[in-house]
């Protein structure tokens, strides 16, 4: 039999009225695993994050983390996000303009009620991991896109997390400073020994961070696998389409 | 020579209340003057009234306008676009069309309501009716702009603080709450404002329950005409001019301070807040709300119109009478409507022109910076109260200007002018809006493609512009044409107008007898009619 998965989708459907725009997903990924949803646009990878994360309710299926039912579309079981643990990257950076730097990473630790010692602790070690600790008092207006996105990256790694889930993180930043990110992101996921989950549409990201790539089309996974087995031998003629138009 | 046009403008903008300021410290006896304000009793009173008033109105208005904006912009409420378009509609009404109506239903001598219900059931001759019946039209100023900023909120910022631990409730707290209070603080003072300038209703409900507010003092003594009290309500008036200018500049400030933090995002909010068992008491809730605040008044003053008999509910009786009455039988309102219309016209299509000419002036030439300030003078008038704006024309134009006699009180153009000063903000902020979206590259492209000027203007500026000159049209048209605060101290025998007709009918005249309901029938329909109009011609961008 095979091992349990950390995180686990079976038979996942997402439908918005009579349009399904996910259609019954499954797979399984392990714990320190760096996974990348890699699609076209409207392909249903970023709802499948959000699914993951809460933000939106599968209509069909179930979704586990860590052996616990997130969501079962069938049992009516459904955990909000806040209860999931998890952390999450946004497009958009999504740091709250009102805060600054601190208290936008010290947050999940608030909602948590840790003490003020325990929050500033890990609020520091969290902003030395993604090179911030000098601007802690700075507000996302005083930021640069790359500074935003590293607040970003420490909110989502202050509460030690069961995962992280980025959502096309790097697309607002500019070609040289992707470059950068996507070494850091990756060596902070090493060192952790986090489990990621990267969405994105650029096959470059997905090529130079993940252990196995998902790519979907259609709402439906085309192909799952290391990047090797996906390069040498895509599955469909989607794959490769894919793979080889977006290579220049 | 655009800008000595201009400079007249900024001449006449100004003059009535630099006027109104330099007036009342003219005085010999200012001393004498100041001692009376704040010595006499009954005016300490009306102070008194309209801070509870006011500060009321606003309280409540905030918790409307917050719970309902957030209620129909962030969980699952069945309808939520219907909701949105019932609470926005009496933004489009005339508050004293509320009073009338209410006066109707629960006056405590023969309230309809309470011939139903039982005498004492409901007495709408108190400072709680008072509020409530203003609260009722006013909360949409909060709405509507607590909505845009909900609506224009990157949806991440609150899905960020859910996946970070936060629940529901905490994300309002810490999350959404603050970061549209600029828009909340503005909807706020406008509110308060408009509970401050407010005429209609506390005359109306006010006289009868003798409650004294500010506008209504300054009306009375205006009306009684002795010196002494002359020169008192300007000195109120011109006290509540620097007031009302400050709360104006701040909403000014927050403005400016809100638009960066909110206009962000535009990523699809899928995820709504699940009301759960609460989905049907909240949506039940919300019905009672609009058919308590906007159905029942609406039936009230259409059961009124219809009525003989003012307070019974007789089928039998119910017809036409009054609307034969009023519109075929009475000259004076054959005069309000000609006069109405005609001032509604002018004044739409000055309005128009000048707000196309500065915002033009403003964003197609250099000299933008000289511009701006106009835009501030412009502006100024409509922050003033209704009823300070009209006491500043009648001082500043009953008298000698520069050395000429140079009276136009009591004329059809006073009324213009009043009407003008008031509005124009309302156009310009709109028009100038449009302006802003009509990148200069498009221009250019149709003068490249071989456009003469009047080509130009005709085949681009014209039909880009459309919708927010189409929208001007409606926000100067209709408030205009049922105008009371202003015009009931402007107006004069042969200068009725159809706000002046309904005070008349509904204060003196006609009481009880559906005349003043048979007029805000007709305004309530036009307004619909207007709105709908409005809609259609702007593709839905504008009107509620």
């Amino acid at each position: 039999m095979k091992t349990e998965s950390f995180i686990e989708f079976q038979n996942v459907s997402k439908s918005f009225g009579p349009t399904k725009v996910v259609q019954n997903i499954n797979f399984g990924i392990q714990k320190g695993e760096f996974i990348s949803f890699l699609g076209p646009s409207g392909c249903g990878k970023t709802t499948c994050l959000r699914m993951l994360a809460g933000l939106e309710k599968n209509t069909e299926g179930l979704i586990k983390i860590d052996q616990v039912t997130c969501s079962d579309a069938n049992k009516n079981v459904f955990l909000p996000p806040e209860k999931r643990n998890l952390g999450m990257v946004f497009q958009s950076y999504a740091v709250w303009p009102h805060m600054n730097v601190f208290d936008n990473v010290a947050f999940p630790l608030k909602m948590k009620d840790l003490s003020q010692d325990e929050q500033f602790k890990r609020v520091q070690k969290a902003l030395e991991i993604v090179e911030l600790d000098q601007l802690s008092k700075r507000y996302s207006s005083e930021l640069s896109g790359g500074q935003q996105q590293r607040v970003a990256l420490a909110r989502g790694l202050v509460m030690e997390p069961k995962a992280l889930l980025l959502d096309e993180p790097l697309s607002n930043l500019d070609t040289k400073l992707r470059e950068k990110m996507r070494k850091d992101i990756k060596q902070i996921q090493k060192n952790l020994g986090l489990t990621m989950i990267y969405v994105t549409h650029d096959q470059l990201e997905a090529r130079t961070m993940s252990d196995r790539i998902f790519i979907l089309n259609h709402g439906q996974i085309e192909q799952s696998g290391t990047i090797e087995e996906i390069y040498k031998k895509p599955a469909t003629n989607f794959v490769a389409d894919f793979i080889k138009s977006s290579d220049h | 020579m655009a800008l000595l046009f201009w400079a007249v403008v900024i001449l006449l903008f100004c003059y009535p209340l630099f006027q109104l300021l330099v007036i009342p410290f003219r005085n010999s006896d200012l001393a004498g003057l100041f001692t009376k304000l704040f010595e006499s009793s009954s005016l300490k009173k009306s102070l008194f009234n309209t801070l509870v008033f006011s500060f009321s109105v606003t309280g409540l208005s905030v918790l409307i306008g917050l719970g309902t904006g957030w209620l129909i912009t962030r969980t699952d409420l069945p309808a939520s676009r219907s909701f949105r378009q019932w609470l926005s509609f009496p933004y489009a009404i005339p508050p004293f069309i509320g009073a009338i109506s209410w006066i109707f239903l629960a006056n405590p001598s023969n309230g309809f309501l309470n011939s139903i219900f039982g005498a004492g059931f409901l007495n709408v001759y108190s400072m709680t009716g008072l509020v409530l019946v203003e609260t009722s039209f006013l909360y949409t100023f909060v709405f509507l702009s607590v909505m845009a900023a909900l609506e224009n909120m990157d949806a991440s910022l609150e899905e960020a603080a859910r996946v970070s631990g936060a629940k529901p409730w905490q994300v309002f707290r810490f999350v959404t709450l603050p970061l549209i209070k600029p828009s909340l603080l503005s909807g706020g003072l406008l509110v308060f404002l408009g509970s401050l300038a407010s005429f209609g209703v506390p005359a109306m409900i006010g006289g009868p329950a003798q409650i004294r507010v500010v506008s209504t003092e300054i009306f009375f003594l205006q009306k009684m005409g002795t010196s002494s009290g002359l020169q008192l309500s300007l000195l109120i008036s011109a006290l509540l001019f620097v007031l009302s200018l400050a709360a104006m500049m701040v909403v000014f400030y927050l403005d400016s301070k809100k638009s960066s933090a909110l206009l962000t995002g535009k990523s699809a909010r899928a995820s709504k807040i699940d009301l759960g068992v609460f989905k049907y008491l909240v949506l039940f809730l919300l019905v009672a709300f609009v058919f308590i605040t906007l159905i029942l008044p609406m039936l009230g003053i259409l059961v009124s119109a219809l009525s003989q008999v003012q307070g019974e509910l007789n089928f039998r009786d119910l017809g036409f009478v009054n609307f034969k009455r009023i519109l075929f039988e009475t000259d004076d309102v054959h005069r309000a409507f000609y006069n109405s219309l005609k001032m509604g016209l002018t004044v739409s299509l000055i309005a128009v022109t000048l707000s196309v000419g500065l915002a033009y002036a403003r964003t197609q030439t250099l000299k933008s910076s000289v511009y701006k300030w106009l835009e501030i003078f412009i502006a100024i008038p409509f922050s003033v109260p209704g009823t300070v704006l009209a006491l500043a024309l009648i001082v500043a134009f009953s008298q000698n200007f520069f050395g000429l006699t140079f009276s136009i009180y009591n004329t059809f153009t006073i009324f213009i002018y009043a009407y003008t000063l008031k509005y124009l903000h309302f156009s310009y902020k709109m028009v100038f809006e449009n302006f802003q979206q009509v990148h200069p590259s498009l221009i250019e492209a149709a003068r490249v493609s071989g456009a003469s000027t009047l080509q130009v203007v005709r085949h681009i500026w014209l039909p880009l512009l459309r919708p927010s000159l189409v929208a001007s049209v409606f926000l100067i048209f209709v408030p205009a044409l049922s105008e009371l605060t202003m015009s009931v101290l402007l107006t004069g025998p042969g200068l009725e107008t159809i706000g002046t007709t309904i005070f008349q009918l509904q204060e003196y005249s006609d009481n009880h007898g559906g005349g003043a309901a048979t007029l805000s029938v007709l305004i309530v329909l036009f307004i619909f009619i207007m709105n709908a109009a409005t809609k259609k011609l702007s593709k839905g961008k504008f009107g509620l």
